[in-house]
């Protein structure tokens, strides 16, 4: 498991905060509206005729995205995964710094613990009720925000 | 002659339609909605191309090859007159076909480029004005309606180049664009005045006589030929981003890539040689004026491709390419090949149109043509290589990186005088008034700046 989690982990963190990044900032981490963009030296874009090099992604890639850090839930135990932590300072990092969200899903009680300040808590859910609508359209329509969950439920 | 006359009137409204259509509502703020935008530039776009279809058939059934539509006279007085004119013939009819085909083709493609995005409705409303501009050039009688037509090229072009208006380099690059191309105007306007003293009418074919081009045969001296020739050279060259003016075209490349595509890569640059054409039996008149366009160019067509070589950015690199071959399509025009230079302009504009519309995917182009081959693409080994010592090369790198020095050149010996003698003027006359009025004569010094410019929503 340490090997699959030592490419996932950076791999969806470095994804994840590239939307991240972009999404929170489009003109000075991400590169902007992508129409005036000038592919220099074959490596990477410039704006109009004269510009820096632009990082991150355009304001198109991220327009239906929101800025959320990715949460990785790993069906383990606490100490095994403190122990690949440890052994992988990769992981480590990404986790303790707060560049990825983590959550344990026990294989035993299903209970889930989520990481949280250097230590596994129990994850308790502040509330169960899920708002349910007939159809997606009406869920999402008229609402140009961040969209909560919704369980679609045909009444008829 | 009617059937001629309704469809001439289609091709030239079409466009008018659509630039009423998108900037009617938007001024009484009820914008077009994207959908409504897009159908409407497609049906006023194939509208215009299929009546233009539908005159290139006719004349070619009949047998025509002039065909003039007189629209009416502006001002009429004894010995002159304005008229407004269109005429379809072996020069017009190819331009306005290739103007409506990759005007349809960008505007197809923009449709949905730009789609959610701020200036989509802006940019379609200059798109309009664009095509309108093109339609009434390319089918000019007379060299006022040309210029009108030539007017609302200019216009647009500047303020595409400037469309990302909150960011102070568009705006600059635009208006550089926008005063090479006054000095063009100026050339061209002085050259329909000149036109209008020395033959009494604007009108291309009281100029050249009623043969259909290319046949036509200029009533000028050879002197006179000259002079407005060259005015006309300096308006083409204006245009064209022939040498001196080549600075403005990579600078141009600061709008959304749709519109970089069709003006300076397709149709706007070439304006200038289908000036030159529309002309042409003036050329003919003076063999000093067609070595000068021969010269200019041969100059610009070396210069380009030695700058079109070592740019680093792809549409630098095309509009320096494209600049190649504008210049050699001037020097066929110098040469007096007519029909060569016409079918190099379209097969130039529709290769530049697809390259400048792939510029964005140049990265992903790369690997596909690397995956095929199985290698890296290496770069062609020049004979140059060899022949040329090394610091002869190293001056030539130099000379490409630099755009041939033109933008400094400009800077230090036209734009430097001009204001140094026009801030002289102002001084001198700074101390008349102030010695007139006994003190302090303006009260304009006192007013502060205005505070909403571009430069300051930074």
């Amino acid at each position: 498991m340490a090997r699959i989690l030592a490419a996932a982990v950076p791999v969806c963190a470095g994804i994840s905060l590239e939307y991240y990044f972009s999404c929170i900032d489009a003109i000075g981490w991400g590169c902007g509206s992508k129409l005036p963009h000038n592919v220099t030296s074959l490596l990477g874009v410039m704006e109009g005729a004269a510009s820096d090099l632009r990082p991150g992604l355009s304001q198109q890639m991220i327009e239906i995205h929101e800025p959320v850090r990715i949460l990785t839930i790993i069906e383990t135990t606490p100490e095994k995964m403190l122990h690949i932590m440890e052994i992988n300072p990769a992981i480590d990092r990404l986790v303790r710094n707060g560049w990825v969200r983590l959550a344990l899903l026990d294989p035993e009680s299903s209970q889930i613990q989520y990481f949280c300040q250097g230590k596994f808590t129990p994850y308790e859910p502040t509330s169960t009720e899920l708002p349910r609508v007939p159809s997606s359209l009406q869920w999402y329509r008229g609402w140009r925000d961040h969209l909560g969950f919704a369980s679609i439920k045909d009444e008829a | 002659m009617d059937y001629y006359q309704l469809l001439g009137i289609i091709v030239v409204l079409a466009p008018a339609v659509l630039l009423v259509g998108i900037g009617l509502p938007a001024m009484f703020d009820r914008p077009l909605s994207e959908t409504q935008i897009g159908r409407l530039t497609q049906v006023c776009v194939v509208g215009g191309l299929l009546a233009a279809t539908a005159i290139l058939a006719a004349m070619l059934v009949w047998g025509d090859r002039h065909v003039v539509i007189e629209v009416g006279n502006w001002v009429v007085i004894p010995h002159y007159h304005f008229t407004v004119k269109f005429v379809f013939d072996r020069l017009s009819v190819p331009f306005v076909m290739l103007s409506f085909l990759l005007c349809g083709t960008i505007g197809a493609f923009a449709n949905v480029y730009m789609h959610r995005e701020m200036g989509y409705s802006r940019f379609f409303l200059y798109f309009a004005v664009f095509l309108q501009g093109m339609i009434l050039t390319s089918l000019a009688g007379t060299i006022e309606t040309l210029f009108a037509g030539w007017e609302l090229v200019g216009l647009s072009s500047a303020f595409l180049v400037a469309f990302f208006q909150e960011r102070p380099g568009p705006v600059r690059n635009g208006q550089r664009v926008w005063v090479v191309y006054r000095v063009a105007d100026a050339a061209l306007l002085t050259a329909a005045v000149a036109l209008h003293h020395m033959t009494g009418q604007g009108d291309f074919d009281g100029l050249m006589g009623a043969e259909s081009w290319p046949f036509g045969v200029a009533h000028l001296t050879s002197g006179q030929a000259l002079f407005v020739g060259s005015l006309l050279l300096v308006a083409a060259a204006g245009k064209s981003a022939l040498i001196p003016f080549s600075g403005w075209l990579p600078r141009a490349m600061e709008g959304p890539t749709p519109s970089s595509a069709i003006f300076y890569g397709a149709l706007s640059v070439h304006l200038g040689a289908f000036l030159l054409l529309r002309v042409s039996p003036i050329l003919e008149l003076s063999p000093l004026l067609c070595a000068m366009v021969v010269v200019l160019g041969l100059a610009t067509a070396v210069l380009a491709a030695i700058a079109s070589r070592v740019q680093a950015d792809i549409k630098s690199a095309l509009s320096f390419a494209c600049l190649t071959q504008i210049g050699i399509i001037v020097m066929e025009i110098g040469l007096g090949l007519r029909y060569i230079a016409l079918m190099h302009i379209i097969g130039h504009a529709c290769l530049r149109t697809l390259q400048f519309l792939r510029a964005p995917t140049l990265l992903r182009d790369y690997s596909v043509m690397e995956n095929a081959i199985g290698e890296h693409l290496q770069p062609p080994k020049s004979i140059w290589e060899r022949l040329l010592p090394t610091n002869l090369r190293t001056r030539i790198y130099q000379l490409g990186l630099e755009r041939g020095y033109l933008d400094s050149c400009l800077m230090d010996y036209v734009v430097g005088p001009f204001l140094s003698v026009f801030r002289w003027c102002d001084a001198m006359e700074r101390k008349w008034t102030d010695f007139l009025s006994g003190g302090e004569s303006r009260e304009s010094d006192h007013v502060r700046p205005h505070q909403e410019s571009v430069e300051e929503l930074i």
